[in-house]
């Protein structure tokens, strides 16, 4: 009896391409977006004047901005301190994932945290 | 036999080519180069404006910033000599041409919405001091005189002549930031070059064209009870005007009742009927902005019909966590807070 293989030299041909185009579907949308690596951006009176990679961060960093202070660390960023009345930048809290934002408007500041794996492109509120 | 062959090396051929068409598909959406981004943050109408731009060949970040400031300089009433400053201190002003387009627009929105949304609510709002530095409950006689200076029909036009009696203040902030995206679309769209964008005027967002990763462009909605980066659901999109109207973020409370700062111009008062947030979903940043506003004041079932003559659509978030949505926005509204549920039509 003959023994039959479980595959040809031409099965390869197709699966061989097909194997390839899989496994390139499942992981390349996640190399080609730096794995997700997450940014603090500050943004001061129009310009962008500090970015920060900061799941390379060991120890949390202090930055003053004119009167308002903003600390950047390994879990995020926040707003420490501001002069203006409402506090809505400090009560905003830690920054921690692609897409939070705080912002000082009286002082024109914004913080945000981003990367390539932003869950929405803006908030409505 | 040799016929049988031939057949298997044909289809074994067009099975390889229809593989290594995959590869290639796979390849190109992995490696093809992407649309230029361009973005920009800055501050216009007393909150923070951010701009993304997928594939415009010149600086329209700039072009869309200077337009949205020459809007604040025309319907921002913190602006002394803005058209609405001089209208509700003077009580007349002389326009030009982009005020009174705006103008038309926005007294159109008010009768469509039976003065649920009114741009002559000014006076009550100073009254309330909702979020400003003496936020108070006012007497019954107060809010009844300032009720009687408001009302949109009282401004009146001649030309490009506007005025109103004396008392009455015109206040935009309810449309204002719609329009600023309104105002950036029509640069966008008159590029040429743009293949998509996204531009929020605080919390009033324009997404124009296609997502250049997705498609479609995914809309947070805020949720009312949670920080300024929590949601209560998302919105899959193509190309709108987002909007969204709710009782947090400005309010003040007093003897454990919230007082927001949306008010009535039907009675006087801030609106307090059981919903925490509207999400408005249209095809104008204006009309978007506006009827936010006036579905929070109108409630659901009365803002049904007012939505569907704008062919808008909407999702109401009540105080009980429960959220409504209507039938447009059913398929592209997605929860993804645990703390609400879906109401069942």
């Amino acid at each position: 009896m003959m023994k039959r293989k479980l595959f040809s030299k031409t099965d390869l041909f197709l699966i061989m391409p097909l194997l390839i185009a899989a496994i390139l579907a499942i992981f390349l949308p996640g190399l080609k977006k730096d794995g997700g690596a997450r940014r603090a951006v500050v943004v001061y009176r129009g310009e962008t004047v500090l970015e920060a990679d900061i799941d390379t961060m060991t120890e949390p960093e202090t930055h003053a901005f004119g009167s308002v202070t903003v600390e950047i660390g390994p879990e995020g960023a926040r707003f420490i301190s501001s002069p203006c009345p409402d506090q809505i930048c400090v009560k905003t809290g830690l920054l921690t994932k692609s897409g939070d934002t705080a912002a000082c408007v009286p002082e024109r500041i914004v913080v945000k945290i981003v990367s390539g794996t932003d869950a929405v492109d803006a908030v409505a509120y | 036999m040799q016929k049988s062959a031939r057949n298997r090396r044909i289809v074994v051929a067009l099975a390889v080519l229809l593989a290594a068409g995959l590869l290639a598909a796979v390849l190109w959406d992995a490696f093809a180069p992407k649309a230029e981004k361009q973005s920009a943050t800055s501050f216009a109408m007393g909150s923070v404006l951010q701009i993304d731009i997928y594939g415009g060949e010149v600086d329209l970040c700039g072009e869309v910033r200077d337009a949205v400031a020459a809007l604040d300089q025309r319907i921002s009433r913190t602006v002394d000599n803005s058209y609405v400053s001089l209208l509700g201190k003077n009580g007349g002003c002389t326009a030009d041409g982009d005020f009174a387009d705006d103008m038309k627009a926005i007294l159109a929105l008010c009768e469509a919405t039976g003065g649920a949304f009114d741009i002559t609510i000014g006076a009550l709002s100073d009254l309330w001091d909702v979020g400003g530095e003496n936020p108070r409950v006012p007497s019954a006689g107060d809010i009844s005189a300032a009720l009687a200076l408001t009302g949109y029909e009282k401004i009146e036009s001649v030309g490009f002549r506007y005025t109103v009696p004396d008392g009455v203040i015109p206040d935009l902030g309810a449309a204002g930031k719609g329009m600023a995206c309104d105002a950036a679309k029509k640069i966008l769209a008159t590029d040429g070059s743009v293949t998509g964008a996204v531009v929020s005027s605080g919390g009033s967002i324009l997404c124009f064209g296609k997502n250049p990763e997705k498609g479609l462009w995914t809309v947070g909605v805020r949720d009312p009870d949670g920080g300024a980066n929590d949601l209560a659901g998302v919105i899959r999109t193509g190309e709108c005007f987002v909007s969204t109207s709710g009782n947090y973020e400005k309010y003040f409370e007093l003897d454990g009742v919230r007082y927001c700062h949306i008010l009535s111009p039907f009675d006087g008062y801030p609106v307090n009927n059981g919903l925490k947030s509207v999400t408005v979903r249209c095809d104008g940043g204006m009309a978007s902005d506006a009827l936010s506003t006036a579905c929070f004041v109108l409630g659901e079932e009365k803002s049904l019909p007012v939505l569907s003559s704008f062919g808008a659509d909407a999702i109401f978030i009540y105080g009980d966590n429960t959220v409504s949505v209507t039938d447009g926005l059913a398929e592209d509204f997605e929860l993804t807070n645990g703390n609400y549920r879906l109401r069942e039509k």
